[in-house]
């Protein structure tokens, strides 16, 4: 695995040394727990049988969360997390780019927008050489140009000729 | 590397290749349409939606209608069903009111399509559609285990009466929504005083029939057809149906209806076609004639009589009436239990 | 047993005429590509090439939809395989094992094992069908609401209980998933939970989303910089699609005890291949001797669900055939299209119909054989799907995960919840937290919830009822034994009395 670019959360590096990954989801879920029971809570009455009843269970989850997210801290706190410990965690980080992550996420809901816009075929040769643009390379923009076109012509035609699924259609054009 | 790149062509160009191949044997005549001469509507591919998942009712109906349409000649172009699930039919009420004014898109409803609206589920309602025709209809009917206690609607109706959490009643759809609200309706008709305290589960997976046989609830409130083939069996016994009169024949034509047992009411789960709103008066014409000429072919007749469907087509005007004295009859069921949203 | 057997030989009269084999083979390849695809699974797949089968007659269609259905599910686990995708939700248990395989260099002995477990999975359950159908349908009838809950409880604790590493992790997981399920509309009461006012969310997030979200997408972004910088290889060199002596001998007893129990958790209306594929999981690592293997490429992992997949998609015909309530959606959207072709499933199926009916059972029999025949040559070519770079691959992957999740209900909507969910497994995947008792309880979530209110609304709020059946009772039992018994075993005493045993 690769070093570790551009973590989105790794808190190390704002300087809080001793609060690591664990105690960090423990923290983020009995808050995310406190939350959600409290909607629980507050969801409308219902007007036949128990008004209790739609709240019942989400608000049993909604503890549950809690209940596991201060364990976590709990059991993390107890360990002696050694600055050794905390080297380990960070060489075994995965091997994202917090960019590219949000640029993909950028581009898919662009995609998103576009999808019935301007038809399955356009918006996914759109979508598809923006991914390709970055992961292949510019350089290769004839491969990924034929890439993009011969898998979502494909696509499209699999699902409207033999799954008989119309995808949104190029306007005016209806194709 | 050359030949890592042919490697992968090949095998993309395999992979479309029989995709293609199969696709052209099994469906060897899909492209848009041949403009009839003389009708100059619809000339192009039209849409049809089931606004549920497939397998339901909704979904059978249109799929029928397609298909007796094409069978018949009736109509030329292709009928592709899309299936818009959601929101009990809401999100292909939405889908509609989005395309308003379009010529090309044909959906199915029945008396959800008041109730989501009545009970606050969705704005939209049968205001937001162009009602074409009603084609259909099917009865409720309320069944028990063989073994059971119960022998006619109202032995269930004392029991209520006397305790209303002694008779568990299952269905399939949602609280306050066709299942449910069809026994209430029988309920009331039925001299019950607070029909809100009876207790309705909702088996949305459809598994209402293994629970009432397997003794899990004491009746179950369904459409006849998700009953019969254990009706038959002689495993489920049929209390009652809410037609007007006796229907089908062998089997079904022996369940007695309400009325004959003295309880004055009736329930229909009617299906119809819908447009989209402000729909062109060209295509409200032509579907509104293609439909009545539809229900009176052999091929549709046969179709009913497979599914059980009543054939009760009801065109324009009249079917607009219908829904507006269908809305307030709901409006006043859905009060009384409190599922009303003001 | 004679009229079994002379009603069974009359089945495989119709099964193997010509145009029938045709049918159940064309059914079969149909099949396997619409379960390859992301977010197409077997009730798609039946449901689109419904309109085909019209023009067939009876056994023509029923052959050909049941060649579909087997495929789908043959064809579902290609891609947890190959790409980390699953094609549905019972084949996610594929990926926790097919993945590592695919990654080691061993995807031709994954994706042969996968189809001999599915082989024998189905064979052994289509000879329990025709001996034990009525029975195991009677069966069926004792689970209620209560027993439906306390089954599901017992899958989802089970799988969190099992997680790999922290326990409380998974639990926490299972929670979180749980959460998820509750958004939409309560179909008890008509109140909508945490929808903020959307009508899409109405009818909740669909599981089949937040899997391909988390799986497909999660793996792009979790191997990102690897791919652009070359560093994921690609395979070039490619070995028989086979495994070895020493695979056999470790799997066979796997699949074995994975099917019955595959069968019986597919006759139950509603449970489905994700509970029975994933149980299976649980139960084979629960019971090896080094559990500490599977995720990374343990083969017992991949044979067990396969084999239990399998057997409760033939399981899951029981229902149908013998009461006339679909088991799943898939049977659901079969027994519609037996209803149009004027065929009333049930009870009287058999009595009305016994050449359908015996027909259909020998085609599965016929379908099977003919699956794992034409699967290894297919695998043979899919498996070069890895010979794709990589730097391509993933881009491709990404467009079948975005043309998979609209096909799930034709809404955009679903791309946003989609890229929601892949943020969020990509979060779960850095604060390890495994992912597969949230996906569980995404899938039982809302069932498990309805039937425990249910159950209370049958019992007039008495919690007794969880107690009430014997049933019940032993599935409380078990539940209590699989989320204690982890806590046990890592018990140093208890380890060491067994060491000292063992000696």
């Amino acid at each position: 695995m690769g070093p570790d670019y551009g973590d989105i959360d790794t808190p190390y590096k704002c300087g809080v040394n001793q609060v690591n990954m664990n105690q960090w989801t423990g923290l983020i879920s009995t808050a995310f727990g406190i939350v959600y029971a409290i909607m629980s809570y507050t969801l409308p009455d219902a007007s036949i049988g128990n008004p209790m009843e739609p709240k019942i269970f989400p608000l049993m989850l909604g503890i549950g969360v809690t209940i596991c997210g201060i364990l976590l801290i709990i059991n993390e706190s107890k360990k002696k997390s050694t600055a050794q410990e905390i080297k380990k965690e960070r060489g075994k980080g995965l091997s994202h780019d917090s960019k590219l992550i949000i640029y993909t996420c950028v581009v898919a809901f662009i995609y998103a927008l576009l999808f019935e816009r301007i038809g399955y075929v356009l918006s996914t040769i759109i979508f598809m050489n923006a991914m390709l643009f970055v992961l292949n390379g510019k350089q290769k923009w004839k491969t990924n140009l034929i890439v993009s076109m011969t898998f979502s012509i494909t696509i499209y035609l699999v699902f409207l000729k033999l799954l008989a699924i119309p995808l949104p259609m190029i306007p005016f054009l209806q194709i | 590397m050359l030949f890592k790149k042919a490697m992968t062509t090949m095998v993309a160009g395999t992979v479309i290749a029989a995709m293609l191949l199969t696709g052209c044997t099994s469906k060897p005549t899909a492209t848009n349409g041949n403009a009839d001469a003389e009708v100059k509507y619809p000339v192009k591919a039209l849409e049809f939606i089931a606004p549920a998942g497939a397998g339901g009712g909704w979904d059978t109906t249109i799929r029928t209608v397609a298909k007796t349409l094409k069978d018949t000649k009736l109509v030329s172009v292709p009928m592709p069903v899309t299936n818009k699930p959601g929101g009990g039919g809401g999100i292909a009420l939405a889908y509609l009111e989005e395309k308003k004014g379009s010529d090309d898109i044909i959906t199915v409803y029945s008396p959800p399509l008041l109730l989501i609206n009545l009970n606050g589920s969705t704005p939209l309602g049968y205001k937001n559609t162009t009602p074409l025709a009603r084609l259909i209809a099917d009865y409720a009917c309320f069944v028990v285990a063989k073994d059971s206690p119960y022998k006619t609607i109202n032995d269930v109706m004392d029991a209520i009466k006397k305790d209303p959490k002694s008779v568990k009643v299952g269905g399939t759809s949602a609280a306050g929504s066709m299942d449910h609200l069809q026994f209430l309706k029988i309920a009331k008709a039925a001299g019950v005083a607070d029909v809100k305290e009876v207790d309705y589960i909702s088996f949305q997976d459809g598994s209402g029939p293994a629970q009432v046989l397997g003794g899990h609830v004491d009746l179950l409130s369904t459409g006849i057809a998700d009953a019969k083939a254990l009706m038959e069996s002689g495993d489920l016994r049929a209390l009652a149906i809410t037609a007007d009169k006796r229907i089908g024949e062998g089997m079904i034509a022996e369940i007695p209806t309400c009325i004959e047992q003295g309880i004055d009411a009736t329930f229909i789960n009617w299906r119809g076609l819908f447009g989209t709103a402000d729909m062109p008066e060209y295509a409200v014409k032509y579907w509104q004639e293609t439909l009545k000429k539809m229900s009176e072919t052999e091929e549709w007749k046969a179709a009913c009589k497979t599914n059980g469907w009543d054939n009760i087509y009801l065109g324009g005007e009249d079917f607009v009436k219908f829904l507006e004295q269908e809305n307030e009859n709901n409006k006043v069921l859905l009060e009384e239990i409190g599922m009303l949203k003001k | 047993m004679e009229v079994i057997l002379h009603n069974l030989l009359l089945g495989f009269q119709t099964a193997f005429e010509p145009i029938n084999l045709f049918w159940v083979t064309l059914g079969g390849i149909l099949g396997t590509i619409i379960g390859m695809l992301p977010g197409l699974g077997p009730a798609t797949g039946v449901a689109v090439l419904l309109p085909m089968t019209y023009a067939m007659g009876p056994t023509g269609a029923l052959i050909t939809m049941c060649g579909v259905y087997y495929g789908a599910m043959f064809g579902g686990s290609r891609s947890s395989i190959l790409i980390n995708t699953p094609g549905d939700g019972a084949a996610i248990a594929a990926t926790f094992d097919g993945y590592p395989m695919a990654m080691n260099g061993r995807a031709e002995a994954a994706l042969a094992i996968s189809a001999i477990a599915s082989f024998i999975g189905g064979m052994i359950s289509v000879i329990f069908m025709i001996f034990l159908a009525t029975p195991v349908a009677r069966f069926a009838l004792k689970f209620g609401p209560a027993e439906y809950f306390l089954l599901m409880l017992m899958a989802i604790a089970m799988t969190s209980s099992m997680s790999k590493g922290n326990v409380i992790k998974g639990f926490l997981s299972m929670f979180l998933g749980l959460a998820v399920a509750m958004v939409g509309l309560d179909p008890q009461s008509g109140v909508n939970r945490f929808t903020f006012g959307s009508l899409e969310l109405q009818s909740g997030i669909d599981f089949l989303t937040v899997i391909i979200a988390i799986y497909a997408l999660g793996e792009v972004f979790k191997c990102f910089k690897d791919i652009r910088e070359g560093k994921k290889k690609m395979q070039t060199k490619f070995g028989k699609i086979w495994i070895t002596k020493e695979d056999w001998k470790r799997t066979w007893k796997p699949i074995l005890r994975s099917t019955p129990l595959g069968f019986i958790i597919g006759a139950l209306p509603g449970a489905g291949g994700t509970m029975a594929s994933l149980m299976a999981y649980n139960n084979e690592k629960q019971l090896s001797k080094n559990p500490e293997e599977f995720g990374k490429g343990e083969i017992i992992g991949l044979a067990a669900p396969e084999a239990a997949n399998n057997a409760s998609s033939v399981g899951a015909l029981i229902p149908m055939l013998s009461l006339g309530i679909p088991g799943s959606g898939t049977t659901a959207v079969m027994m519609g299209a037996l209803l149009m072709l004027g065929l009333q499933p049930g009870p009287m199926l058999f009595q009305n119909h016994p050449d359908i009916a015996w027909g259909l059972i020998a085609s599965m029999v016929v379908g099977n054989i003919i699956l794992a025949i034409i699967n290894i040559p297919m695998a043979g070519a899919l498996v070069r799907v890895l010979a794709i770079p990589p730097k391509i691959l993933y881009p491709i992957i990404l467009g079948l995960a975005f043309i998979g999740t609209y096909a799930i209900s034709n809404s955009v909507i679903d791309f946003y919840i989609m890229i929601v969910f892949g943020v969020v497994g990509f979060f779960m995947e850095k604060a390890k937290i495994p992912s597969a008792p949230f996906i569980l309880a995404i899938i039982v979530g809302n069932m498990m919830e309805i039937s425990f209110r249910q159950a209370l609304l049958i019992s007039d709020g008495s919690w007794g009822i969880f107690v009430g059946s014997p049933i019940a009772a032993i599935l409380l039992a078990l539940t209590v034994a699989s989320v204690v018994l982890p806590f046990i075993k890592g018990h140093k005493f208890f380890n060491r009395k067994k060491a000292t045993i063992a000696k």
